[in-house]
């Protein structure tokens, strides 16, 4: 409903005139989303661990972000056979990380791309042109104008940044946090205020004014970037975020399984201390962490993209 | 949906609700798998469903997302004499599909059992007379695709469906009510008017 007024996107030739393909087809499975965990996976048995614990989609990648911190080199796409057997493995969506070859990612039908800064960067001027696409796009920010830059560019679902492989959600926080904030700042504004304002964002003023209207981001909103614990997740979830994505948090965890139902658990009842509590309790070791204030700017993956 | 469901201890209620007060329900697009005493192509495990809809749902029947679409839809439901019915959008997200309409059995759908990778919903009895009459109805169809539609499903998808497989988006069991398309996701109201008809046409007729 509140997503109509966004620009829709280009039809599609391979399938004639009969069928639209727009805007509202793209935002409408993140919005099916909404309330659930997707949770990073590098092969088939960890999409099964995943959708037996509940999660309602899947990120098909090669490295999750930690080992991608620890190993270093050139972060590239999935090879194909992974994805088509993390496909062929569970029956829920399969997204899968991207910065170039979101066309082979779309001939593989994956059901969500994310133009992720996991991944290193092919370009450093521009992000992808997401509208001509089929599949949607899910992308990454720090804040307001970040976010309406990539919704601009076709982006059908946002996720904070928030640091990857790190296991600390400061940053994440400090991303939705932003996001609010501007959001608040923009609802004071007059009218012919929001031109400048829009402007110091570097977004555009009809999105803004999109937003003002909505008093939120006017596509789905998910928390990523350091959750691990079924705590961090609720946190995110009570900071107002849709859901929420879990890369390393799970699978470098001691007891994948459990960890991955009980972050599952806490993001749907958030707000419920006792559950929160229940399913918190002897989940054995957390993933080990990185905290976020001992690294380097270069080393902080959420300053790629612009 | 279901995984979230049972872990949260509301199958149960659910089950309460749909089959043994047998209240008015609609589910939309998971939420007519959800609402399926039958379903195919679940995930490996199989997956726990409500009931209360005497059909066969076959899931992601299109495909993926890159095969979900948007597609004006003629509603006879809609329809009344005063009113011109202007075509309704029609939202498919990795969209299931009825299958079939199944014979009304007493207990649970077992003979769908000797489907692949299919599951069935488990037998709850109804609690009064009311609630027997609704369980009992007649499975209506309420809407189909177009037929050009047909060909939307991969080729090796429709040789592997049931021969009596049908296009049917939306059914009506008494006063259970199935879409397998999104109207909550569009800013037309009228099936939410013609819905909300129906179950104070349903209440009052309790009292």
């Amino acid at each position: 409903m509140a997503n109509d007024s966004l620009p829709l996107t280009n039809d599609s030739a391979s399938h004639g005139n009969e069928f639209t393909p727009s805007f509202t087809v793209k935002t409408g499975l993140a919005r099916m989303l909404k309330g659930g965990v997707i949770m990073d996976v590098v092969n088939a048995e960890q999409a099964k661990i995943a959708e037996a614990a509940g999660a309602c989609a899947v990120m098909a990648l090669e490295r999750v972000p930690a080992d991608i911190r620890a190993q270093g080199g050139v972060a590239r796409m999935s090879d194909p056979a992974l994805i088509k057997e993390i496909q062929a493995a569970v029956t829920i969506p399969v997204m899968a990380k991207a910065r170039i070859g979101h066309m082979i990612l779309e001939a593989l039908a994956v059901d969500y791309i994310d133009e992720s800064e996991v991944l290193t960067p092919a370009d450093s001027t521009y992000h992808v042109d997401k509208h001509p696409f089929r599949v949607p796009f899910v992308c990454g920010c720090r804040n307001l104008g970040e976010a309406l830059r990539r919704i601009n560019e076709g982006a059908a679902m946002i996720r904070t940044k928030g640091e990857a492989g790190t296991g600390d959600v400061s940053e994440a926080v400090r991303h939705a946090r932003k996001v609010a904030d501007d959001i608040v700042k923009a609802k004071k504004l007059a009218d012919d205020e929001l031109p400048l304002y829009a402007e110091t964002l570097g977004c555009s003023v009809e999105l803004l004014k999109e937003t003002i209207k909505l008093g939120r981001l006017p596509v789905v909103t998910f928390a990523a970037g350091g959750i691990a614990t079924p705590a961090d997740a609720a946190l995110m979830m009570q900071l107002g975020c849709d859901g929420v994505f879990v890369g390393s948090g799970i699978f470098k965890s001691g007891d994948a399984a459990q960890r991955a139902k009980a972050i599952v658990q806490a993001t749907t009842h958030f707000r419920d201390a006792k559950v929160l509590a229940e399913v918190s309790t002897g989940l054995g070791e957390a993933m080990v962490g990185i905290n976020c204030s001992d690294l380097s700017k270069e080393q902080k993956l959420a300053g790629r993209g612009w | 949906m279901a995984l979230v469901a049972a872990a949260s201890g509301l199958l149960e209620p659910l089950r309460e609700f749909v089959k043994i007060k047998r209240l008015p329900v609609w589910g939309t697009c998971a939420g007519l798998i959800f609402l399926a005493e039958a379903a195919n192509r679940t995930k490996s495990g199989g997956q726990d469903l409500v009931g209360g809809l005497d059909v066969r749902v076959n899931r992601n029947h299109f495909g993926r997302q890159t095969e979900s679409f948007i597609i004006d839809l003629d509603l006879p439901f809609l329809t009344s004499a005063l009113t011109q019915t202007q075509p309704f959008q029609g939202i498919f997200i990795r969209a299931p599909i009825v299958e079939k309409i199944l014979s009304i059995v007493v207990g649970e759908q077992i003979e769908e059992t000797k489907q692949e990778n299919a599951v069935i919903a488990p037998a709850r009895q109804a609690i009064d007379h009311r609630s027997t009459k609704y369980v009992n109805a007649p499975v209506e169809v309420m809407a189909r695709l177009p037929n050009r539609l047909a060909k939307r499903t991969p080729e090796a998808d429709r040789l592997a469906l049931d021969p009596e497989a049908g296009d049917i988006i939306a059914v009506r069991q008494g006063n259970v009510f199935g879409t397998s398309f999104h109207p909550e996701l569009t800013q037309d109201p009228r099936i939410h008017l013609w819905w909300l008809k129906q179950v104070f046409e349903a209440v009052g007729a309790q009292d």
